[in-house]
């Protein structure tokens, strides 16, 4: 087992609602942060609330030119201001101005960015890779700690892949995702939810600042490979649906040979692959656009090294 | 405003007609049956609160006996009930007893996407576009279409308004100019095709398919109350899909009822399946949805062959109240629905039990008289409508006996 890590204390955390613009919990804890601060508040760090996305928000859709989470990309980031530019360019230039710059000692220390899914997901803790040290152990923290519901890990980046969310603006982050939730709805379930998941997250690195050992560990987490597309008609609209066995199983076991499409007169598609892989994102509405009916994820087992901030000695 | 609820259930025995009220009155009152002839048959005065009563009525002769039934409130201020009339009308029908002959419902006509991101109604009619066999009956032509094509396009509700709000007179009789709302000019293309609304050249028959994020499961919308031939289709497919539950819900009301894109049909119909997010196709839902048309137009071929159907009695939901959440000074919503209320559409809601929850957690409980039976419960498109849940009251509605009058 890797060596035990030392990190910097973090000082400086911020907290994003609405994202985009629809999911409803994160931008109602935003408000009502930004109102009434308190409870966020903790003794070794500052946290800043703020919300992503406003005009989205107003407007209560998914984006209004692009999608914001796509775009902290260094082509978008570091492109010029021409006229007629998408608003979430523009706003993702700001975003990285305010938090960022993405990559440099002057960013923010971590980012919290809250998102809902019309998938039965529960609460999904979304890290880029299990290479990001404090994210996992946050995880892991999180796992222990709030034991209402499970909290599965979810690393969304493709090797080799840029990332391109907002929370990688700062020098580290964690994405929450609660569902089923349809956009535009408030369910008080999911808002106590997230809620209560960001206060246990903000206890942790209170405990790490103050110099609190977290020991090794090995922790399941699903791993992203790829995208399972909805079968299309020449027109491009979709020809089946998510399988009424399918629905709502999001991250059980997907095995060869399951039915994962029903067409509208009936007829079952199966899943040709030739291992059992764990879906997720299972029918989401922002994804129709895409025609992605789930995303594919492998179950890994990762060792995580210990780690403490560098104050201790 | 002072109302009066009132559920009546008959029974027809060989000589006597057995008439069980139970109604509701916020004020003291009197009821009088009386006979053709005015004669008082029957009499009873009755004070603020919920009562029962019942009497047998003795027929005459004659295969019809007419009652007239009036509600008299006795204090001195003067009520409106709300709902007088209508159960006046209510109570002609029920205790005649001769078969009412509809014409056949021949020209059927099947909405999806009034609302462009209720995906189960527009996939359905896009899939019978291609191959109509399965809504296909003997008798009646069957056409699906497509309300709100650019809607659905953009998988949005509506482009400027709500096409389902826009069907009244004002609306489909305005002069069309370049800056006239999309959904008004489309109105007035789907009231010339389907319509005109209130004439003659009306289509018999129109389905609108939607979809709800609310707990709703797979609700009929009934107009009017005195639609028969509805009315039985209703009990016809309550009946086929037993045991599943299928709530009526009626949004007859002076000012709550708004102009549906189906009433320009002499029988709407309004078919709501939910719990489904906005821009999601749920296979089980669509199913769902599937099942309540089959049904329906199963009713319609059996009709038009011929087939009497005995007077009905159904239970439904009749709106009553929109309720807001609560806002603060700037109008920004301050509450949610409460736990405990969420996804319980259709189940009953008394004083005191919560229904909105503060961020502070503080709980805000309903404060009512009756019992109500809450639906459209944390609709997603409502926010704007500024309508948290919609208050109801169970009724019993009675429809007539029917048959084809070409039989």
């Amino acid at each position: 087992m890797a060596a035990s890590c030392h990190l910097k204390p973090l000082s400086c955390v911020a907290v994003c609602g609405g994202t985009h613009g629809n999911e409803m919990s994160g931008i109602y804890l935003a408000k009502h942060w930004l109102r009434d601060p308190m409870e966020l508040q903790r003794s070794s760090f500052a946290v800043t609330p703020f919300l992503g996305n406003p005009r989205a928000i107003e407007k209560c859709v998914r984006y209004v030119g692009q999608d914001l989470n796509r775009t902290f990309t260094t082509e978008f980031l570091s492109s010029t201001e021409v006229e007629d530019e998408p608003y979430e360019v523009v706003l993702a230039r700001e975003i990285n101005q305010t938090y960022g710059p993405k990559g440099s000692a002057q960013a923010f220390d971590f980012m919290f960015d809250l998102h809902n899914t019309t998938a039965s997901m529960g609460t999904y803790l979304i890290v880029d890779s299990e290479e990001s040290l404090l994210p996992m152990h946050m995880c892991h923290y999180i796992q222990m700690h709030y034991t209402r519901s499970p909290c599965p890990i979810y690393l969304y980046k493709l090797p080799g892949e840029e990332t391109y969310s907002i929370n990688s603006v700062a020098k580290a982050g964690l994405a929450l995702e609660l569902g089923p939730q349809p956009q535009q709805v408030v369910r008080a379930d999911l808002f106590s939810q997230m809620r209560d998941i960001i206060a246990c997250a903000l206890d942790f690195i209170e405990l790490f600042n103050k110099g609190t050992v977290f020991p090794a560990f090995e922790i399941e987490a699903y791993k992203i490979t790829g995208r399972m597309d909805y079968p299309c008609y020449p027109d491009g609209e979709i020809s089946a649906m998510v399988h009424p066995k399918l629905q709502d199983k999001d991250f059980l076991p997907l095995n060869p040979r399951d039915p994962i499409f029903q067409t509208f007169s009936g007829e079952e598609i199966l899943y040709e692959g030739n291992t059992t892989i764990y879906p997720a994102f299972i029918n989401e509405a922002a994804y129709y656009k895409k025609k992605v009916a789930f995303v594919k994820m492998e179950k890994h087992t990762f060792s995580i090294p210990a780690l403490s901030s560098s104050r201790v000695a | 405003m002072d109302y009066i609820i009132v559920s009546i259930l008959t029974q027809k025995n060989e000589n006597s007609l057995n008439v069980s009220f139970s109604f509701m009155t916020t004020s003291s009152l009197e009821l009088v049956l009386r006979n053709q002839e005015l004669n008082i048959l029957w009499k009873l005065t009755c004070f603020k609160g919920i009562k029962e009563a019942s009497t047998a009525l003795v027929l005459n002769s004659c295969l019809e006996m007419h009652c007239i039934f009036s509600i008299k409130a006795l204090s001195l201020r003067q009520t409106s009930c709300m709902l007088n009339e209508q159960s006046l009308n209510q109570l002609n029908r029920m205790t005649s007893c001769y078969v009412v002959h509809e014409a056949p419902v021949r020209r059927v006509a099947i909405f999806g996407g009034t609302h462009g991101n209720e995906l189960s109604g527009v996939f359905l009619v896009k899939h019978w576009q291609e191959n109509g066999d399965e809504i296909q009956r003997t008798g009646l032509e069957v056409r699906p279409f497509i309300t709100n094509p650019r809607a659905v396009k953009k998988c949005t509700r509506y482009i400027d308004c709500d096409l389902n709000r826009v069907f009244d007179p004002d609306n489909l009789g305005r002069q069309i100019t370049e800056d006239i709302p999309y959904e008004v000019r489309r109105a007035q293309e789907i009231n010339h095709v389907f319509g005109p609304k209130n004439s003659n050249d009306a289509y018999d028959l129109i389905f609108d398919l939607h979809n709800t994020t609310s707990n709703m499961g797979g609700t009929l919308i009934l107009e009017n109350s005195r639609n028969n031939f509805t009315i039985q289709m209703f009990n016809y497919i309550k009946n086929a899909l037993a045991p599943e539950c299928c709530p009526v819900f009626l949004i007859e009301h002076p000012n709550l009822k708004y102009a549906t894109t189906r009433s320009i049909a002499k029988h709407p119909v309004g078919v709501e399946v939910g719990p489904q997010p906005q821009g999601v196709l749920r296979a089980d839902i669509l199913d769902k949805m599937r099942k309540i048309i089959k049904h329906g137009l199963d009713f319609v071929h059996i009709f038009n062959e011929g087939k009497e159907f005995p007077p009905c009695t159904i239970e439904i939901y009749k709106i009553m109240e929109k309720v807001d959440y609560p806002r603060n000074k700037n109008g920004e919503i301050t509450a949610v629905i409460h736990p405990s209320l969420q996804d319980q559409d259709w189940q009953p809601l008394n004083n005191g039990d919560p229904i909105f929850l503060t961020v502070d957690g503080e709980t805000i409980n309903y404060e009512g008289d009756c019992t109500v039976y809450p639906t459209f419960v944390n609709e997603a498109a409502y926010y704007e409508k500024k309508q948290a849940f919609v208050k109801t009251v169970k009724v019993k509605l009675t429809a007539k006996g029917i048959r084809s009058s070409l039989s």
